[in-house]
Order: C-alpha cells, then sequence, then structure tokens
C-alpha cells in the first residue's frame, strides 16, 4: 500500500475518522493506530506483523528489566539487546550476501559449491525499526528515556506513517507525544496539507517522470549511451532520489500531523550544502543524527585524537553505507563519504594560515559532484556497473540521445527547488489557515487533480523501501 | 553530548509541521481540518472519477468489491457524459504533449520504473 495510490487513500480517511471519533479516550486511539499499522504492514506480508510484534515485546522486555538493573547488568542486557537487533537486520539484510562472499572465498579451495544458497525475503522497513529499537533501549539504559508501556512501544515501532521508509523516529520525540490525547491545530494542519501535496508533487510527477524517461535507461545500458546523457542521467538520478525520499519523509510527516502527532524534518534543501558535513545536517537527518548519536560518539566521536577522529568517520559512514544494503557498491558508496569527510576535517585543521576558505558557491558545486559521484554507486546494480557508467561518461561524446526538454526540465526544477527560501512552506501555511475549509478543500482538490493527471499510470515504489 | 537523543530531534532540527502561533489556529480546527479533507475528497469524487473506476477496476474479484463494481462504472460513466472529466483531460493532453516534445531524435524511455 504506497502512500500515493488510492488504496492508501481509503485506508487513511478509514483510520482518520476512527481514530478522532475516539475522543479523549487515548488508551483506545492507540490501539486502533497500532491495530491500522498492523493491517498496513500486512498488506505487504503478513508473516512480519508478528516479526514486528515480537521484536517490539522483546525490546519492552528488556528495556523493563534494564531500568531495574544496577549499572553492569544493565550494560549486559543493553548489548544483548542491541546484538538480538542487530541480529535480526544481520539475518534479513546480510545472511545471503555473506554466504555469496563466503562461496566466493572458499571457490579456489573446492568448497564453494557446497555452501547453501540463501535467499532471505526482506521485511520492508526492518532496518528503520531496528535502529529505532536500538535507540530506546540504549536512551532507556542512559537514563535519557523512561521506559514505555508494552502498547506504546509496539505503537512507537509500528506508527504506519514511517514504519516501511522512515523518519527513524526516535523514542525521545514519539513516546511522549502517546502519553497525552492528541490536540490539533490550523496551521499544522495547512502545513501538512501543504506537504502532503507538496510530497504527492515530487513523487508522482517529478520522481517517477525522470526515473522512466531518463534515469532507468541511463543505467540499463550506459555503454549505449553518449556522455552527454550519462551526466543528465546522474544529475537526474540525484533529484530522482531527492524528490522521491523527500516526498515519502514530507507525506509521512503531513500523515501525522493529520492524526495529531508531529515527526521530526528529515530534509532540508540538501543540495544547497557547502560541504558534505553540512550535507548530512541535511540529508536523511534522522539517519545522520542517529548514525551520530549512536554509532560516531560511542566510537570515540572527535575526541580521541585527529587519527581517531578521521577513522570514526569513515567506519560510521562505511556503516551508513552497509545499512542501505549488503554490496559492494553501497560499502563503496559509504566509503566515498566517509573518506571525503575525513578529507574536509583534515583540511579544515590543517589549511594554511594565509589561505582564504573557498568561497560558498565553490563548495556547494564540489559537494554537490561528490554527492552525484557517491549517486552513481548507489542506483547502479553493482560495483561493475557503475565503474561501466563513469567510464562512459568520460568517453568525450556529448551527442544527446536520451534527455527531452521535459527531463532537462524537471531536473532543472528539481535543483532550483533548493533555492527556494527555507521558511516557505509556514509562511504559506499561515495564510492558508485563515480561509474557510471548502474554499481550502477545493484548492487542495484542484491541486491533487492536476498532480495525478500528470503521473504515470502506477507509482513505482519508493527507493527506500528496499532498505 | 547527544542533543538529539537528550532533548529530541524535534527540539533540535525543528519540523515542518510547526508553525507560528496565531488566534486563528483555536477557532474549531477539528471541524476545518474535516471540512476540508471531506471538501477536496468530495470534489476529487466528481472531477478524477476516471480515476476511481481504473483503481477498481485493478483491485481482485472479492464479495467487497463485486456489489460496488456496476455502481462505481455508472458514477464514471455519468461524471464523463456531464463533462466533469474534461479538466483532468486537457491538464493529462498537455502533459502527454510536454513528454512527446524533443531536442532532436532522442529516445527516452517509459514512464514508472523504479531504483
Amino acid at each position: 500500500m504506497l502512500f500515493p495510490t488510492l488504496s492508501f487513500g481509503l485506508f487513511f480517511l478509514i483510520v482518520y475518522a476512527i481514530t478522532w471519533s475516539l475522543g479523549r479516550s487515548n488508551e483506545w486511539r492507540k490501539i486502533a493506530l497500532l491495530l491500522a499499522s498492523w493491517f498496513f504492514y500486512g498488506a505487504w506480508d503478513a508473516r512480519f506483523v508478528a516479526l514486528l510484534f515480537v521484536s517490539a515485546v522483546i525490546n519492552w522486555g528488556l528495556a523493563a528489566a534494564i531500568v531495574r538493573s544496577e549499572d553492569r547488568r544493565g550494560r549486559a542486557l543493553v548489548t544483548l539487546g542491541v546484538a538480538a537487533n542487530l541480529g535480526v537486520l544481520g539475518y534479513f539484510k546480510y545472511a545471503g550476501f555473506f554466504l555469496e562472499q563466503v562461496a566466493a572465498l572458499l571457490q579456489p579451495l573446492g568448497f564453494g559449491r557446497d555452501l547453501p544458497l540463501l535467499q532471505v525475503v526482506l521485511p520492508v522497513g526492518v532496518s528503520f525499526f531496528t535502529f529505532q529499537a536500538i535507540s530506546y533501549l540504549v536512551d532507556v539504559h542512559r537514563r535519557r528515556l523512561p521506559a514505555a508501556s508494552l502498547l506504546d512501544l509496539t505503537l512507537l515501532m509500528s506508527f504506519f506513517p514511517h514504519l516501511v521508509a522512515g523518519p527513524i523516529v526516535r523514542g525521545a520525540d514519539l513516546l511522549p507525544q502517546f502519553r497525552r490525547v492528541p490536540t490539533i491545530n490550523r496551521g499544522t494542519v495547512a502545513a501538512a496539507l501543504l506537504l502532503i501535496l507538496w510530497g504527492l508533487f515530487k513523487k508522482a510527477v517529478i520522481a517517477s517522470q525522470l526515473a522512466g524517461a531518463l534515469v532507468d535507461p541511463a543505467f540499463f545500458d550506459p555503454a549505449s549511451r553518449s556522455s552527454f546523457d550519462l551526466l543528465i542521467g546522474a544529475y537526474g538520478y540525484a533529484v530522482q532520489i531527492y524528490c522521491d525520499f523527500s516526498a515519502y519523509s514530507d507525506m509521512a510527516i503531513g500523515l501525522a500531523a493529520l492524526l495529531g502527532y508531529t515527526f521530526p524534518r528529515n530534509f532540508d534543501q540538501p543540495y544547497r550544502a557547502a560541504s558534505l558535513q553540512d550535507f548530512w545536517r541535511r540529508w536523511h537527518i534522522s539517519l545522520s543524527s542517529w548514525l551520530r548519536d549512536y554509532l560516531y560518539i560511542p566510537l570515540g566521536g572527535s575526541r580521541k585524537g585527529a587519527v581517531r577522529t578521521y577513522l570514526n568517520l569513515f567506519l560510521t559512514m562505511l556503516l551508513g553505507g552497509l545499512w542501505h544494503g549488503a554490496s559492494w557498491s553501497f560499502v563503496i558508496w559509504g566509503a566515498l563519504h566517509g573518506g571525503w569527510l575525513a578529507i574536509e576535517r583534515f583540511w579544515s585543521r590543517h589549511r594554511p594560515a594565509g589561505w582564504r576558505a573557498a568561497p560558498r558557491w565553490l563548495g556547494i558545486l564540489t559537494t554537490f559532484h561528490i554527492v552525484v559521484l557517491g549517486w552513481i554507486f548507489f542506483r547502479a546494480q553493482g560495483e561493475g556497473e557503475a565503474f561501466a557508467y563513469l567510464g562512459q561518461l568520460f568517453a568525450g561524446d556529448w551527442r544527446n540521445t536520451l534527455v527531452t526538454p521535459l527531463s532537462l526540465g524537471l531536473v532543472a526544477l528539481g535543483l532550483a527547488i533548493h533555492a527556494m527560501p527555507v521558511a516557505i512552506l509556514p509562511a504559506i501555511a499561515t495564510r492558508v489557515r485563515a480561509h474557510a475549509a471548502p474554499i481550502v478543500g477545493l484548492a487542495l482538490g484542484v491541486s491533487i487533480l492536476i498532480v495525478d493527471a500528470m503521473r504515470p499510470d502506477g507509482v513505482a515504489p519508493f527507493i527506500y523501501y528496499q532498505f | 553530548m547527544t542533543t538529539g537523543a537528550e532533548q529530541g530531534e524535534i527540539a533540535e532540527v525543528g519540523s515542518p509541521v510547526l508553525v507560528p502561533a496565531d488566534p486563528v489556529d483555536a477557532v474549531r480546527p477539528w471541524r476545518w481540518m474535516t471540512g476540508t479533507i471531506a471538501t477536496a475528497t468530495l470534489f476529487l469524487g466528481v472531477f478524477n472519477a476516471h480515476a476511481i473506476g481504473a483503481w477498481f477496476d485493478e483491485l481482485p474479484p472479492s464479495p467487497v468489491t463485486e456489489p460496488l463494481r456496476a455502481p462505481i462504472a455508472s458514477w464514471v460513466a455519468l461524471t464523463t457524459r456531464l463533462g466533469f472529466d474534461a479538466p483532468r483531460t486537457a491538464v493529462r493532453k498537455r502533459w502527454e504533449a510536454a513528454q512527446a516534445a524533443r531536442f532532436g531524435t532522442e529516445q527516452p524511455g517509459e514512464d514508472g520504473s523504479a531504483r
């Protein structure tokens, strides 16, 4: 059940009506939301609803035990919990890849073919809810968060707006909201509706059109395309993945807000970043801050000297790459980001005294192209295909065999979005909330009609569903 | 120091649905929200009935869907006969013209695939 479909629209209208009709009964409201979330998740694969529930029960039990334990036993319990969560993630996500690599290593010794071929079905959203559970256990252990009730924790991990592709909403944000009856105000509703509409446009029009007409053909057979096609194709993917993933986040934030819950911002015009460090403060913020708080800082962060800082940055991004999936191209993507972050940090510390800092536009241009280079590895089916893409990109053939006025215009639009004023959405929301509901409803209906007329037949799943 | 974990990420990076407060915020917000959503839904039910029909056609037959199939088909036919599908058709036609435009002899792919 994808957000920009009528099936989901109908599902959401029913959930909206039921949850708000339950009035001030917060417990029943949460139970209704939990059942709705399980129904939503079961629409992909009903078997994994049990996984979600069992995971929540185990984490709830561990957190309750951690709260009652003295420090050493608490540490052992949190270690056990983190290991169990990583075990679930590891099995579903990496077991097949790991066996493949072992088989490749053993092949020369004549043992490779004896290993079983493991085809594990990946539960949608497993990377998101296991990270959510890990941060919950760590926060409870560090006494930053009180242990939640079973209902609250299960709903935290299952809540359908963020369940399958984030944002990774932490317990510190959502659990306090679950403890009180949600309220709503016109400003929030106006902003939520605008976010949903904007997300719908980015996904159904920009991302879908670019995927089908430009990016997929460019990456499918780069050898048959010109350097110009592949250059615009790479820019096109940068716009596509931004419009796809930020659209999901926008819609998730908007949908949760219509149910009375606030999610944190997950994107902040990432391609206007003037450094890679700045980029990661703007792109998938919930993941980058998770990696910072639960990986980079526990590794020592920047507290253990220059060399450890560079190593920690590199390792954090390498593991961030692996989080996206078990393949060498994600490892290369992570290594590229980690390596460049380390270089940036080194340069900021060792820039010769007389040298002026680079102008901001140069920083934005450089950062954007490093990110685009990374996206080629991220998008390609494998590292071999990514290197083939890069080889053809620099072949020097500047004919156009692929790029249409519309796809070029959408690439330009997707980049121009980043030049919009940061506070444009709240500014529009403050105007919208003052109008009568029928007027706003009509404007919303007309806008959705226009977006729907432009979208292709059938909407592809969001890119981040596979992670 | 993990500001995210200590205070919550909303405190650290904000949320796009938090807008500056105004007295109008508290004027029957639930009724306003529901009225807005209901108006948009009704509008789309009339002017985008084609999409409802196309979606329904793709649903697998079941005891829930089958009794609704004929009424929905009638509704789509009625809105088409009354010309309510004209705005959508006009936008679609312009969009398809934009999709068909070329600089030269380039051959783009087809709509609607991913990764």
